[in-house]
């Protein structure tokens, strides 16, 4: 009787244990963030793509948390109110900012150069980096945050629209994804989960 | 209390007066109001600006895209439809729907219109319905006005001045 009794004690005992390890996390995580908290132990895997100053590979970004958007300049709606919303978390977060580097990611590497991704993402905030790179590369690098996109047939004057996640990956000063933002957030709430990560 | 909450609605009343007669513009019986668009920069590619018009006609992929945003109010007791828009910024422009399907959005052409039930409100604005204006000739900038025209199924031809807003 007394052996199955320690073991169920003991047994109690370790639930305690790493319940008051884990829970306050979880109920911290979910009270401070508007985001998605993600727990990546690994660091993405490295890429190269095009900006108009040159290649980049996303290492060059150690150091600052990197938020990336995955769109496309001939987007009307969504790209730019997402770029807008950005200029503006960055206007919220005053010195803070300069921790920050805000990354889009071009799902329409047909159309978008990165001089034209350069015109259109500095025209929001002349900190903002445009990525281009072949099909393949975009594919692998979307893909390795959960980021979908695909070609739509459009109209003899659009010539196609591109599906995509409007979701924004954020990497911390280490490279590691920690969190994802949900397209309706405000740039008061991005501002909130960032300086979480600043601090 | 109903006396201050009358006095409010007595002092609020000729202010929203004012505003609708300022910014709605009916149409028979189709009210449009709250026109704007974001600021657009053209987009040639090379950082260089050319002659806006030719180089879109030319190359689809140096076409710059733009946006209008709007209220539609169907004030009649007949269903209603916008078949249509046109601007003096753009060589072309389509009405387009927005869905998100599991955070992923997919933006599709209205070809049939957009459906304006009788009595109600429809909004086009961010994220949603809007007006894309394909192949910018100009860039737009804050502040600006441009004319967008609209074409209903019933109602006649209606032009509405767009605002450009940096927001």
């Amino acid at each position: 009787m007394r052996r199955p009794l320690l073991y169920g004690l003991a047994g109690a005992l370790l639930i305690v244990l790493v319940g008051a390890l884990t829970v306050p996390r979880l109920l911290s995580s979910s009270e401070s963030y508007n985001g998605t908290l993600v727990d990546a132990t690994g660091e993405p895997e490295e890429f190269q793509l095009a900006s108009a100053a040159g290649d980049v590979q996303l290492s060059d970004f150690r150091g600052r948390l990197v938020v990336m958007y995955f769109g496309y300049t001939s987007c009307p709606d969504f790209c730019p109110a997402t770029l807008a919303k950005l200029a503006q978390v960055r206007e919220r977060l005053g010195g803070d900012a300069e921790g920050v580097q805000i990354l889009m990611i071009t799902v329409d590497p047909e159309r978008d150069d990165p001089e034209r991704l350069a015109q259109f993402v500095t025209s929001f905030d002349g900190t903002f980096v445009g990525l281009s790179g072949s099909e393949e590369q975009l594919r692998n690098v979307a893909s390795q945050f959960g980021i979908f996109f695909q070609k739509q047939e459009g109209s003899e004057a659009t010539g196609y629209l591109v599906d995509h996640t409007t979701t924004l990956v954020v990497l911390d000063r280490d490279g590691r994804e920690r969190l994802y933002l949900g397209w309706d957030l405000t740039a008061e709430q991005i501002e909130n989960d960032l300086r979480n990560l600043i601090s | 209390m109903p006396g201050i909450i009358a006095i409010l609605l007595l002092l609020a009343a000729p202010a929203c007066g004012s505003n609708d007669n300022d910014a709605a513009i009916a149409a028979e019986e189709v009210v449009v109001a709250d026109v704007w668009s974001r600021p657009a920069q053209l987009l040639d590619g090379d950082g260089h600006v050319h002659d806006a018009s030719a180089a879109s006609e030319e190359d689809e992929s140096a076409r710059t895209n733009g946006v209008v945003y709007l209220t539609l109010k169907n004030d009649g007791s007949v269903d209603e439809r916008l078949i249509s828009a046109s601007s003096d910024v753009a060589m072309t422009a389509e009405l387009h729907t927005v869905n998100m399907v599991d955070g992923v959005m997919q933006m599709r052409q209205a070809v049939d219109g957009i459906e304006l039930p009788a009595g109600e409100t429809v909004r086009f604005e961010p994220g949603g319905l809007h007006i894309m204006l394909i192949g910018l000739t100009r860039a737009l900038e804050p502040g600006d006005e441009f004319s967008v025209s609209l074409t209903f199924e019933h109602a006649a031809e209606l032009t509405v001045r767009a605002e450009v807003r940096d927001q």
